[in-house]
């Protein structure tokens, strides 16, 4: 599991994304996976720019949808995990950032 | 070996030339009846094939060997996406059973073929680069002994190896298939046959990891397979016979 402070994105360079039917995927041409997310998949998505680390994303999570934090931590990891397999994300410590 | 007969075979836009004994030759225009063309001298871009050995290859002894070259020939020339999938048409409309080998697509198109529905590939599914329109791929189809028997036709081997059969044994070829409408994604299970329809971005995570030669163009791959999930529908099929399973895809040619 990735700890609280890893810092999550910015996607990939050269992803396509399209939506099909309401629903996002998300295409890596590097190794040709494909992710179709969820509405909530979609929503850490959005959140994963690169700006918070993975506290942050669980907490603004927690208060978009008044949802339970752990429920909440758990959906993320999950869903950052598979993100990152299919090489869709970027990962980095605090300290790995430019100031 | 004496080679004393020619035809000649356009299969995915390859044009074959194979010279064989007559039997061999005989043999082989049964199983690739719908892929036979003049003789074309003009054709410059011809792939000659012989049970002889030119240098080549291994000399092929039969027309089951002479398919598998004609095969894997043409799919590495085609300029076009391969989804592995069997295909079948319906009234100018196309379905696609994406699946892997083994997974009963050849057996269930064959079962789709026998209830009228116009035979395009028990094997691939192949989208041209540049228009996305279906290329009919009327090869032999593949068959298993099992599946020789629950398809009922004859000639079932002893062996493990697949048995080649000509489409026209089963049904009509279609030559000219239209557009995609339909994705059928299919599973085995111990009851009756049921099909109920998912949303059409499944479609996308059905077929890329069908696809053959995707890393090629990966961009145009995608595009391509968003565009079939966009304006196809797509469904989930558990069967337990072939035979059930072709009724309920041949409903969905219907609508």
């Amino acid at each position: 599991m990735l700890e609280g402070h890893r810092v999550v994105g910015p996607p990939a360079v050269d992803l396509r994304t399209t939506e099909i039917d309401g629903r996002l995927v998300v295409f890596n041409p590097a190794n040709q996976q494909v992710l179709v997310l969820n509405e909530t998949a979609t929503a850490i998505w959005a959140l994963a720019d690169g700006s918070r680390d993975i506290s942050a994303l669980v907490s603004a999570l927690a208060a978009a949808y008044d949802a339970d934090s752990a429920t909440v931590e758990a959906g993320v990891h999950e869903a950052l995990a598979r993100f990152a397999q299919a090489g869709a994300l970027e990962f980095a410590d605090d300290g790995d950032r430019e100031p | 070996m004496t080679v004393s007969d020619t035809v000649t075979l356009r299969v995915l836009g390859t044009t074959f030339r194979v010279a064989a004994p007559p039997a061999v030759v005989v043999d082989l225009s049964r199983l690739w009846l719908a892929s036979i063309v003049p003789a074309a001298d003009d054709t410059t871009d011809i792939v000659p094939l012989t049970t002889a050995n030119g240098g080549l290859h291994e000399p092929a002894r039969s027309a089951e060997e002479l398919s598998v070259r004609i095969n894997a020939t043409a799919l590495r020339r085609v300029n076009g996406l391969i989804v592995h999938a069997g295909v079948v048409s319906a009234q100018g409309r196309v379905i696609a059973i994406p699946g892997r080998s083994g997974q009963g697509k050849s057996t269930v198109t064959a079962a789709c073929v026998q209830q009228g529905l116009g035979y395009v590939s028990d094997e691939a599914l192949v989208l041209d680069w540049e228009t996305g329109e279906v290329q009919a791929y009327p090869k032999p189809l593949a068959l298993s002994a099992a599946s020789l028997r629950l398809l009922e036709l004859d000639g079932a081997a002893a062996t493990d190896e697949k048995t080649a059969i000509a489409a026209e044994r089963l049904g009509a070829v279609e030559l000219r298939p239209g557009a995609v409408s339909d994705i059928v994604v299919i599973s085995r299970s111990d009851g009756e046959a049921t099909l109920r329809g998912v949303h059409r971005s499944q479609a996308i995570t059905e077929l890329m990891p069908r696809c053959v030669n995707h890393y090629e163009r990966p961009e145009q791959a995608f595009d391509l397979l968003c565009d079939l999930a966009r304006s196809a529908r797509t469904w989930e099929l558990s069967y337990r016979s072939p035979q059930g399973a072709a009724e309920l895809i041949t409903e969905l040619g219907r609508d």
